[in-house]
């Protein structure tokens, strides 16, 4: 058994702003402050946690005492290939014209979410992602 | 084929090619580092928290907002 505690407060908050998104569309008001919202309060828990690492870097500590990280894999480049792919795409299709035989991520994920229920489930999972990248 | 067919056509290739590369890891046993190992080794320093946290807003406000 573990004695993790379970995050009921931001389940709930993240759930409750899934539903109000899922009411929204792109480019409108409702839609901006609606991602606005935990996309601030994840930037500021960002800064927050890189707050004691700053001030580590000022004690007297000896660098020995700091477990330098594990090398990546070299296999690992394979991720980082697919991440610079599609990110590459994602440009060249951003910044390519018409934009209906140019489709962005975001396109495909408009045809994902173009009902209530799907946006509810991909602003959930947008969510999810942030807490397991950026506040974990 | 028109320009959009091939661009989804790219976006499927890039789409498979990240589930296979994501079930390969998986099944390595620890021989491949799977996304999750990449992305805690990402966290574990400060640029790297700093790109996850970047890549996950700009996903978010791209996708819903724009």
């Amino acid at each position: 058994m573990t004695d993790r505690r379970r995050p009921i407060g931001p389940v709930v908050l993240g759930l409750a702003a899934a539903v109000l998104a899922s009411f929204t569309s792109p480019f409108t008001l409702g839609a901006e402050a609606i991602t606005a919202l935990p996309l601030s309060a994840g930037l500021a828990v960002l800064v927050l946690r890189l707050r004691p690492a700053r001030r580590s870097r000022r004690t007297d500590r000896p660098e020995h005492d700091i477990a330098p990280p594990e090398p990546l894999h070299r296999w690992a480049l394979v991720w980082l290939g697919l991440v610079v792919a599609t990110v590459g795409w994602e440009l060249y299709c951003y910044l390519n014209t018409p934009r209906s035989a140019h489709p962005t991520m975001s396109g495909l994920i408009d045809m994902l979410d173009a009902r209530p229920i799907g946006k509810f489930v991909a602003f959930s999972l947008w969510l999810a992602l942030g807490w397991v990248l950026v506040i974990q | 084929m028109t320009g959009r067919e091939w661009s989804f056509l790219i976006w499927a290739v890039l789409g498979l090619a990240v589930t296979v590369w994501l079930v390969a890891t998986w099944l390595s046993g620890g021989r491949l580092p799977t996304l999750g190992a990449v992305v805690l080794r990402l966290k574990a320093s400060r640029i790297g928290r700093v790109l996850l946290a970047l890549g996950w807003a700009w996903l978010g406000w791209h996708s819903f907002a724009r």
